[in-house]
């Protein structure tokens, strides 16, 4: 086979992961634009809603691979063999019944989506779903309702924030410009929304980063010398690549680009393509960091036999 | 920006960093009869004490005999009262060395394996 079960199971929560972002980054930016009425956010809302039914159409099969993939895992059987596997464990392990509680989640905020109901409903079925996520990860291993658990989730919940509004704002919203004064006024709410949300974000994913970190590794010692740390670096390097990125866009290119869109529109557009270009950047280094996060998952943390 | 939420928040992280540290995965704490040990007469069960509460249905004990000759036992399950126990139930063993070929499947989605060997006389 060209990959492996756990390889196989990686590249479906990289998937998942991403999707999942994709639609708490939509929810988020509709919530920013609910009120806004201008020609650039009336169509910008039709595009986070035609960019969360393709977030929830990859999500709802990412999950169910997930789950497959587990099955085939802990039964040590091939991929064509393990509905039985699947079935065990539904039926009889804590994590099929984390599982069935995330699926109703994602099904509940995909409704939600599909009817344009409520953002606010969405982000509440979405963060749900990642709490059953975390109760099954390696932050679980103290029960379903622990410290650990809840800074894990926490640290979820914002990286979904992070990379799904930048991944939204790389691909779509920002790469439309604004042209009347409405659009530019409004496109300059939302450029802050963003950048307010994403600053908040990082403080949050820093402090309960270094929390699971510790809770992981123990000690600098366990930083070197073994796959769970040399993963979990790269991870950090990859994050603060972003992290930077984020920061020189806020510093250097929102100051002008906000003074273009609430001026008279001189020098805005120059400055609103280099804000895109940066965070499409962004949005890749922030997949790459997704990815990382997928192999952490899977990777046995040292001092565990 | 609500801000009083977000340091409650951090001050509840910070402190958790200072209670002491869990590992993840199934770790094998106690086992009966013992790694290494000579019994008589044959056990009726093997039993495992792990760290972690195991999932039942991918939580196994097999027996390699001589030549490698798997021998299944007759029942294995997680003891109901302590969900980090598992027990496996032996047919008579007759006298030879033999090892324990565990896996455990943790509540975390994470399946570990081992084996040690111990004799009966």
């Amino acid at each position: 086979m060209l990959l492996d079960t756990i390889q196989l199971q990686q590249l479906a929560t990289v998937a998942l992961n991403l999707s999942v972002a994709l639609a708490v980054g939509g929810g988020l930016s509709s919530a920013w634009l609910r009120r806004a009425s201008s020609s650039w956010a009336r169509d910008m809302r039709r595009w986070l809603r035609r960019a969360a039914l393709a977030a929830f159409a990859l999500a709802l099969p990412a999950d169910v691979a997930v789950l497959w993939l587990q099955g085939a895992a802990m039964a040590e059987v091939p991929l064509a063999q393990a509905a039985a596997a699947t079935q065990a464990l539904l039926a009889g392990t804590h994590y099929g019944a984390a599982w069935i509680a995330g699926f109703i989640a994602l099904l509940l905020a995909a409704a939600v989506a599909v009817t344009a109901r409520s953002t606010h409903w969405t982000l509440a079925a979405l963060a749900g779903f990642l709490y059953t996520r975390s109760i099954v990860s390696h932050a679980g291993a103290d029960g379903d309702i622990s410290l650990q658990a809840a800074a894990d989730w926490l640290h979820l919940v914002l990286i979904s924030v992070w990379v799904g509004e930048v991944l939204v704002a790389a691909l779509g919203t920002l790469r439309r410009p604004a042209t009347g004064p409405a659009d530019r006024i409004e496109q300059a709410g939302y450029v802050e929304a963003l950048s307010h949300s994403a600053t908040v974000a990082l403080g949050g994913i820093a402090l309960t980063g270094l929390y699971a970190a510790w809770r992981a590794l123990g000690s600098l010692d366990n930083v070197v010398g073994n796959p769970y740390g040399a993963t979990l670096a790269i991870k950090l390097a990859l994050v603060t690549a972003a992290a930077l990125l984020g920061g020189a866009n806020r510093f250097m290119v929102m100051p002008g680009l906000l003074a273009g869109l609430r001026g008279r529109g001189d020098g805005a557009e120059p400055a609103r393509r280099r804000f895109a270009r940066v965070l499409q950047i962004e949005a890749l280094v922030l997949v790459a960091v997704l990815i990382a996060a997928a192999v952490l998952s899977s990777t046995g943390q040292p001092g565990a036999p | 920006m609500p801000i009083k939420p977000l340091l409650s928040c951090a001050a509840l992280i910070l402190a958790a960093a200072f209670s002491t540290g869990a590992r993840a995965h199934a770790k094998l704490e106690m086992a009966e009869p013992k790694a290494g040990s000579t019994v008589s007469p044959s056990p009726k069960e093997i039993c495992l004490q792990f760290n972690e509460a195991l999932e039942p249905p991918f939580s196994k004990i097999k027996l390699a005999g001589a030549g490698d000759a798997v021998i299944e036992p007759s029942a294995v399950a997680v003891d109901k009262n302590n969900p980090k126990l598992l027990v496996a139930s032996m047919p008579a063993l007759p006298a030879g060395a033999y090892r324990v070929q565990w896996s455990a499947m943790t509540r975390d989605g994470h399946k570990v394996k081992g084996e040690y060997a111990f004799n009966v006389k």
